[in-house]
Order: C-alpha cells, then sequence, then structure tokens
C-alpha cells in the first residue's frame, strides 16, 4: 500500500486555495489543463476529429474561451480538492485529472458557459440550410422563427397561416433536418447526467442533475414527430442490455470504439445478447442493431414507415438523432 | 469499501489497479448492476485512457500568467526540471522542442560564450584553480542516477557537482538521508521543508555512487543510487 498522506495534505491544501499549493498543481499539469480546456471548446469529444496539435511554426493561439475554461478548470480543482480523501489508494494525480476531463465535468462546464457550445444555432442569423431552402420560401421563414424559439401560436400569427398548416410545415422541417442529420440545428441537445452520486458545489447546490439550460428554451417537438420518437423508443426498448449500452456509448456518450470495446470485454460476462472477440465486432454489433430495429419497426409500424418516408439509408440518422439529442435511457 | 457506492477514488482505484481480486469484483458487480453506474465508470474509463495516451502540447505561458494573476500568486521563475523518472525518447523531443527550453537554452548559450571569452581574458595565480560557478549550468558533472522507488509523485533529486538538488510539489516536513553507496554509512543527513532545496558537501564528489533516501514522518518515500563520475 503506498503513502498518500502527502496527497492527502495537498489535496486539502488546494481545497483551502494555498497559493504554493496552486503553483505547484499548476506547474504539474498546465499541459493537461490547456488540453482539457481545448477539448472541451471543441465539444468535448474523446475521439480526435478535432486539430489540438498545432503545426510546427504556428503560434498558439489562446482564444479568451479557452482561457476563461483554463481558469474555470482550476477552481474545479478546489471543489474536487476538497471531496479527495485517499481511499481505496487512489492516487491524488490519477483522480484530479481523470475527474476533470471526464464528461460529467464536461457537462458542469457546459451549464457555466452554455454559449461555448460548439453548435451554432441560427438564432438571429438567419441561416437557413439548404435542405429546408428547397422545400420553399415558407419553410424558410417557419424555420427561422423556430429556431427563435417561437410558438406555433406565435408563426400562425406572424405569417398569417392556419395552425394545422403551420404544424405541418414544422413536421416536414424536422423529416429534413432528421434525413440530413441536421436536427441539432433546431432542438437543443439535452445536458444531463447520470452521475448516481451527485456532488455538491461550494454553496451546497447539488451539481450533476439535469438542469435546462438559462435562456436556451428548447423548441417543442410537434405531436407528429414525438409519435415517432416514442415509437422508436419502444423499439429500442426490445434491445438486449448489452447492446443498448453499446449504443448508448457510442451515440449519446460520443466514446471512441476502440474504448467501448475494452469496457465491454471487461464486462461481458454481464451480457447474454452480446458476443465480443475483436473490435470489430463492436461495429458489427451496432450494424445489426440498426438493421434489426428498422425491420422490427416496418413490421409493427407500417404506416409511420410510409408517413415519414423512412427507409434503411435515413434510418441509422434517425436512431443516432435519438441517442445525441435524447440521450436515451432505458 | 463502501459497497452501495461508486464514488469517483473508488472508480480511480479500479483503473489504477489497486484493488484486490475481490474487491476488483465487487466493483464490477457495482458498475453492471445499473445505466447510472455503467455510464459512470464509462466516462472515466474514457477520460483517464485519454490522459493515458495523449501528448500533451506545452501549456501557452499566456495562461499561465493569466492564472498567476487570477490567484494572486507569485510569478516565479520556472524551476529546471531534470528528466530522471520514466525519462524516454519521446519525452526528449517534446522537452527539445517546448518554446521555453530553446529559449533557455539560446540564453545559456550565450552566457557560456561570455564566460569562455572573459575566461581566456583572466590572468590566473600559478598553479589556481578556476572558480566554478555552481548551479549556472545544467549539463556539467549530474550524477547518474538508477531507477527511482519513489512513492511520492513529484519528487525529484539531481546531483550536480557537490550539490544535491531536491524538488517537491508542495512544501512538506521530511528528512534527506545519503548514504555510502555499499549503504555502510550515513554521509550527511538532514531536514527539509521548502519546494526547492539545496544541500552543499564536499565530501559528495570522492565517493563513487551514493544511496539518497528521503523519508516522511519516519517512512521512506524515495530511494535511489547515484553513480558519481560517469
Amino acid at each position: 500500500m503506498s503513502d498518500l498522506s502527502a496527497d492527502r495534505i495537498f489535496a486539502q491544501r488546494l481545497c483551502n486555495k494555498d497559493k504554493d499549493a496552486i503553483s505547484a498543481f499548476q506547474r504539474q499539469n498546465a499541459d493537461e489543463l490547456y488540453f482539457i480546456a481545448s477539448k472541451f471548446n471543441n465539444g468535448g469529444v474523446t475521439g480526435g476529429s478535432w486539430t489540438y496539435h498545432r503545426k510546427v511554426g504556428r503560434p498558439i493561439e489562446v482564444s479568451d474561451e479557452i482561457s476563461d475554461t483554463y481558469i474555470w478548470l482550476i477552481k474545479e480543482v478546489f471543489k474536487k480538492s476538497c471531496k479527495y480523501q485517499g481511499k481505496n489508494d487512489a492516487t491524488f494525480q490519477t483522480y484530479i485529472i481523470t475527474s476533470l476531463n471526464s464528461k460529467l465535468t464536461f457537462i458542469d462546464w457546459k451549464r457555466w458557459m452554455p454559449t461555448s457550445s460548439l453548435i451554432q444555432y441560427p438564432k438571429k442569423t438567419g441561416y437557413i440550410p439548404g435542405v429546408i431552402k428547397n422545400l420553399g420560401d415558407i419553410y424558410g421563414k417557419v424555420f427561422i422563427m423556430l429556431s427563435q424559439y417561437k410558438s406555433v401560436g406565435q408563426i400562425c400569427s406572424k405569417l398569417d397561416l392556419e395552425e394545422l398548416e403551420c404544424l405541418a410545415i414544422q413536421n416536414k422541417i424536422e423529416i429534413e433536418l432528421i434525413k440530413n442529420s441536421k436536427f441539432y440545428l433546431l432542438y437543443t441537445p439535452k445536458i444531463g447526467s447520470l452521475d448516481p452520486n451527485p456532488t455538491e458545489d461550494e454553496e451546497g447546490k447539488i451539481t450533476g442533475i439535469q438542469l435546462e439550460e438559462k435562456g436556451n428554451i428548447p423548441v417543442e417537438l410537434s405531436l407528429a414527430i414525438k409519435e415517432l420518437f416514442d415509437s422508436i423508443s419502444l423499439a429500442i426498448n426490445n434491445l438486449g442490455q448489452g447492446q443498448k449500452r453499446i449504443l448508448n456509448l457510442y451515440w449519446t456518450e460520443g466514446i471512441k470504439i476502440d474504448d467501448i470495446y475494452d469496457i465491454m470485454i471487461d464486462n461481458s460476462h454481464y451480457y447474454e445478447d452480446i458476443t465480443l472477440n475483436e473490435k470489430e465486432d463492436i461495429n458489427k454489433i451496432i450494424n445489426k442493431c440498426v438493421y434489426d430495429l428498422f425491420s422490427n419497426f416496418k413490421s409493427d409500424f407500417p404506416e409511420l414507415i410510409s408517413d415519414y418516408d423512412l427507409d434503411r439509408k435515413n434510418w441509422r440518422n434517425l436512431i443516432k438523432t435519438i441517442f445525441e439529442n435524447y440521450n436515451y435511457k432505458n | 469499501m463502501n459497497n452501495n457506492k461508486l464514488s469517483d477514488e473508488l472508480l480511480v482505484a479500479f483503473l489504477e489497479g489497486k484493488l484486490s481480486d475481490s474487491e476488483k469484483k465487487e466493483v464490477q458487480d457495482l458498475i453492471n448492476q445499473s445505466d447510472a453506474n455503467f455510464i459512470k465508470y464509462s466516462r472515466f474509463y474514457a477520460s483517464y485512457k485519454q490522459m493515458e495516451q495523449t501528448e500533451f502540447e506545452v501549456a501557452p505561458d499566456q495562461l499561465i500568467k493569466l492564472a498567476n494573476k487570477e490567484f494572486g500568486l507569485e510569478a516565479k521563475k520556472e524551476p529546471i526540471i531534470y528528466p530522471i523518472d520514466g525519462f524516454g525518447f519521446s519525452k526528449l523531443l517534446k522537452w527539445v522542442s517546448n518554446p521555453r527550453t530553446l529559449a533557455f537554452a539560446t540564453l545559456a548559450a550565450s552566457v557560456a560564450i561570455l564566460i569562455t571569452v572573459q575566461d581566456s581574458m583572466i590572468e590566473r595565480p600559478e598553479g589556481g584553480r578556476r572558480p566554478v560557478i555552481v548551479r549556472s549550468l545544467k549539463k556539467t558533472n549530474i550524477a547518474r542516477s538508477g531507477l527511482a522507488d519513489n512513492k511520492i509523485e513529484g519528487l525529484n533529486i539531481v546531483i550536480q557537482n557537490d550539490t544535491i538538488f531536491v524538488e517537491q510539489t508542495f512544501k512538506f516536513n521530511r528528512t534527506l538521508i545519503v548514504l555510502s553507496g555499499g549503504k555502510q554509512d550515513i554521509l550527511f543527513k538532514s531536514d527539509f521543508t521548502d519546494m526547492y532545496e539545496s544541500f552543499q558537501f564536499p565530501d559528495l564528489i570522492k565517493s563513487d555512487s551514493v544511496y539518497i533516501i528521503i523519508e516522511t514522518l519516519g517512512e521512506e518515500v524515495y530511494k535511489n543510487i547515484f553513480y558519481m563520475n560517469d
């Protein structure tokens, strides 16, 4: 058993915002904090689609967002240090860095800095995606008003439309966005937390529970699209537990295939519905789930398939959208 | 171990491989008993793995200055950290390509040239020895170290000429003990507290090797052998 008394003392000093301890922590972890701040400002993804490593000869650009995030992370260090007890031989260094880099901290950061989201909602910019423009002028106008969080009633009145007509336009816009993987342009993904042991901040408020973002009221789904989503959720519920967890890790959590494999293989004896021999099996399971879900959905809800023009091509996007935006939980 | 709660520290201990087989089994049961626990573990796993595999860029100085200002920290000069433990070629590349290192190297080279030029102009007494500037240039007579048994992160020791430099990440009372290479005799013993300490004693350079131990509250937290004449 290693001696963690020094770790406990160091954590306590950070908790007390001792200046020497902050200096020491920063000297040891500035590079890691810079990485996490950059990652958070690039959507918090664990897989590398964003450019972290700078090109040789180019100066490092530090945006205001990254600077603000860096300072915010150090303040998080103070809070998290207070909770460290050195139990079970967990070292403070691994505890603090793993915790700071986790999605839970990313979610807390997004609540603190809601405007930092990578997804830039059109709001007042007047941007209309091509797939909506192609439907006609009126669709573009309704899209802009929906993206400005106007209610259907307000849109009807402003554009002098019947309510049913307006709902049909909203529904058509939603379908086009789903088909083209642009659903996020209208609907803010929910920021939720699955931490079973929520922690409290300095003021004793519980962190890690689902909260609405300030000033960002999500657009209400049309009743028709809600029915479609509910039906798909029902179909997803019939998947095995292992399959559901893999889809959840892949789309809701955004975890890389390699990591999903490692996580699942260590726990594979808990799942009867999946067999894993190699990393590629994760991709195979995801593809098979999507394929089977469509086949079952087609036989259970044929009218929805025809109403929404659903085929195997756009089905995967639809399932992805549900996991990404609605934090599917079973 | 708290059987009902999957705490952050328990997950970290699990990921670090610090648990016994029976504890591991208990944690795995906890992880798989609910979706919430499973997701929490997966998030920690992905984070841990990512931090383990990432080669970090050096944080820009402006961020460090900003934090110093925000938290009222003194802008101390960066300490010289010698790459002893876990030193590898990739770290060397990263270290030499660090802009701060390059700037320091340029400055050090300029100083060395200046000293050389001045040195050639100084008249020396017959048989007299040139004065040695301790701590000015780091690459002179650094003792080669063995693989340290270090139980505390951030505790580093470097021997240069007749001086032992000790660095720790925060102030803490510890004891430095220097034994002869054969561990027969105690050559030197001293308590220290500060984050950066140096101990100078001329007998150091007479030894072929020395064995260094650091104790905290009577418990050995660091031990390593250093070879002086390499």
